[in-house]
């Protein structure tokens, strides 16, 4: 527990504890570009540096562990002199107009040279090579703008686990991107977004829909409807300065209204729907291998996170039979937003524009996959994310703060509780068992409130067993089953259940994968920058949501009852299958 | 006594259902066929009827149902829905009247004691 001063005033911290970790405790603010709070700390960029008494040079205090004794300067004129040229030697290469820049007012290089004063780049030189990758559905990488901070690469690496970025060249020549120059489409990434989602500058970003809405929403001849997902009414608030975990449901459908949307309705119906159609695969399987004695693919994977969808497909491919077929609740909304509804309200499927708003980059990705298209036409037009559509009520001159709350529309809108905690890691996983341990024995899931505190929260990978017993007689065949679930947040901590299954040394039911880190509540599409303590936040403000609805099992939603009464008729009936469902392709890597 | 139409594509529960209903001493109309339900309740305006779900296809009674209601000569007519869709098609839900889609007064799943029946056909009359 050393002891030292900071700028005079003394500070206790833990062992191991770094200098720019001992500010913070003291509300120092010391500016980063490459630090990344518990994923890297490389000391790349040097503008954290600070003085220490007795030092020849200055120290990066995001690697500098602090010592007893220390006496630690972060204001001095030399600290801001260094700093300054830190960042004029950055700005000196840094390819980008801030005016025009996707990230203006949302770059942390722009933040940080405001902070520090900076009104003229002394420095004169070659800027970095501008070289543009906008190869992927779901995100554009520029060159030009890369600071080297390899935050992307971190996350890539070590928390997503997959790989498609990394640094080439030395120095000056320094190249962020997929090996051997190659472009993103053409290696193993998963399209999720987080490299953007951690971008300090506008470097990577994703691939923006905001004009193609636009048009669509001038387009006289389309009817255009708008879904949005359950994570992003707990981040929306942050693009107009609310305070993190703030839900802004409400001010979110009458912003979509203003902006011109005629019909506002809601992923979290389609993802009620999941639950009903996942939740009978799940028990179809069981009854196969339990009472049938037939084979079937167990553990069923949860299949809505379209990231961990493509990372099947390209590093486990062995296991796609295990996916469940269903669609994720952006897919089937497109759907059975261009048959279902669009048969009540007299129009073709090619006449509905469909616009989804998502925390997430993939969804790009996955609404442009050739197999989502069962209406006949590609069932999601256009995917914003919840950073486009916060720019998009500001491009309107919306005063999101002051609106007042509206609602969605019917029939795709309403929704229960289970619905609005798909956006967090657990949340799919405990809406399947309200819904699955309810039909097996006729009881409501034996939880206090109806959460399963087992797999809440966010440690990397969660378990749980449930010992079923008083089975309804249909599904007597599991009294006295223990189901084995497992649920994983993150690529990296997904490929430690792969590889645990895969040995043989967990055997499990059914397991839960969101790609992000937190779930969708902490998507590569999200206001940045998003921490661990970020994702509590809004995840305690989607648990509020769920609390606060009437109904919180996905099979009381009364126009879920409706669809199957009116159009689907039963679950994994024919044209669930047709609309609902999906296959998956297997990928090379390279 | 009411006069009541059974539609049901099962000839076996409608004489059981009539015998029940004949013995409190309800009129009873019977039709094997949604489309012949329909017409006979146009025609004869019962007091109630008594509809199955799954007949010439699997959502004929939600569409009779809706029918009826739509239709000015017969909308306000109770219905009680009686039907085995939830067990034949797997659902994990009941399926309940809804204003939007599904006009009906109550929806009794089969099999239905006769005390249920005699207690929803006396609480459908006097609505």
């Amino acid at each position: 527990m050393p002891k030292l001063t900071i700028d005079g005033r003394p500070v206790v911290v833990a062992d191991g504890a770094t200098i720019l970790e001992a500010a913070r405790q003291l509300g120092i603010k010391i500016p980063t570009l490459c630090y990344l709070e518990s994923i890297q700390a490389i000391g790349a960029c040097r503008v954290c540096v600070v003085e220490v008494e007795g030092a020849k040079s200055l120290v990066a205090s995001c690697v500098m562990p602090a010592a007893e004794g220390m006496k630690v300067m972060t204001n001095s004129k030399r600290v801001r002199e260094a700093r300054r040229t830190v960042i004029e030697l950055l700005l000196s290469e840094h390819d980008g107009n801030c005016q025009t820049c996707n990230r203006n007012n949302d770059c942390e290089l722009q933040t940080v040279a405001y902070e520090l004063g900076i009104t003229n780049v002394t420095f004169e030189g070659v800027k970095t090579k501008n070289d543009v990758d906008a190869s992927t559905a779901a995100v554009v990488r520029d060159n030009g703008k890369c600071i080297k901070c390899r935050r992307c690469v971190a996350v890539c690496n070590q928390v997503q686990d997959v790989g498609a970025l990394f640094p080439q060249f030395r120095g000056f020549k320094t190249v962020i991107g997929p090996a051997f120059g190659r472009n993103l489409d053409t290696v193993a990434c998963v399209q999720c977004g987080q490299c953007a989602a951690v971008c300090p500058v506008g470097a990577i970003v994703e691939q923006s829909h905001v004009e193609l809405v636009w048009k669509a929403l001038e387009d006289k001849t389309k009817t255009v409807v708008v879904q949005t997902a359950p994570g992003v009414r707990a981040a929306l608030g942050e693009c107009f300065g609310l305070p993190v975990g703030t839900l802004v449901t409400g001010k979110m459908v009458a912003a979509l209204r203003r902006l011109g949307f005629g019909t506002v309705f809601d992923t979290n119906f389609t993802a009620d729907l999941t639950i009903i159609e996942e939740g009978m695969e799940l028990l179809s399987r069981l009854k196969k291998v339990v009472k049938e004695k037939k084979p079937a693919a167990l553990p069923q994977f949860t299949s809505c996170s379209p990231g961990w969808i493509k990372y099947v497909e390209y590093f486990y491919p062995e296991f796609i039979p295990n996916l469940s077929t269903c669609k994720s609740p952006q897919q089937m909304f497109g759907a059975v937003a261009k048959t279902y509804w669009a048969k009540k309200v007299g129009k073709k499927p090619e006449e509905i524009f469909v616009v989804s708003v998502m925390p997430c980059t993939a969804k790009k990705f996955e609404a442009a996959r050739p197999e989502m298209n069962s209406s006949g036409v590609q069932d999601v037009d256009a995917v914003l994310t919840t950073r486009e559509l916060g720019r998009m009520i500001k491009q309107a001159g919306i005063d999101f703060a002051s609106l007042q709350d509206e609602t969605v529309d019917s029939v795709l809108g309403q929704s229960t509780g289970a619905a609005d905690i798909f956006a967090n890691t657990g949340g799919v996983m405990e809406a399947a068992l309200r819904t699955a341990y309810e039909v097996i024995t006729g009881r409501e899931l034996p939880f206090e409130n109806l959460h399963v505190a087992p797999i809440a929260g966010l440690e990397g990978v969660k378990e749980a067993s449930i010992t079923i017993t008083g089975t309804v007689p249909e599904w007597s065949f599991l009294e006295g089953v223990t189901v084995n679930v497992a649920v994983a947040h993150g690529l990296g901590n997904a490929g430690k259940v792969m590889k645990k299954i895969k040995s043989g040394e967990a055997s499990y039911h059914f397991v839960e994968i969101m790609t992000c880190p937190g779930g969708c509540i902490g998507g590569g599409g999200q206001p940045r920058l998003t921490n661990d303590s970020v994702r509590k936040n809004r995840i305690n403000a989607i648990y509020r949501e769920d609390e606060g609805k009437k109904l919180r099992k996905s099979h009381d939603n009364p126009k879920v009852k409706q669809i199957y009464g009116e159009f689907l008729n039963m679950p994994l009936g024919e044209k669930s299958h047709h609309l609902l469902h999906t296959e998956y392709a297997i990928r090379e890597k390279v | 006594m009411a006069k009541i139409l059974i539609v049901d594509d099962d000839h076996d529960l409608i004489e059981a259902t009539t015998a029940v209903l004949e013995g409190n001493g309800h009129k009873v109309l019977s039709a094997f066929t949604g489309a012949d339900g329909y017409n006979v309740a146009k025609n004869e305006k019962p007091d109630l009827i008594l509809l199955d779900v799954m007949m010439e296809h699997d959502s004929v009674g939600f569409e009779i149902a809706r029918a009826l209601h739509e239709d000015a000569n017969t909308k306000g007519l109770p219905v009680i829905l009686i039907t085995g869709i939830r067990k034949a098609k797997n659902l994990p839900f009941k399926f309940e009247p809804d204003e939007d889609w599904l006009p009906v007064t109550v929806v009794l799943e089969k099999p239905v004691t006769p005390e249920l029946l005699l207690e929803s056909v006396n609480q459908a009359l006097k609505k």
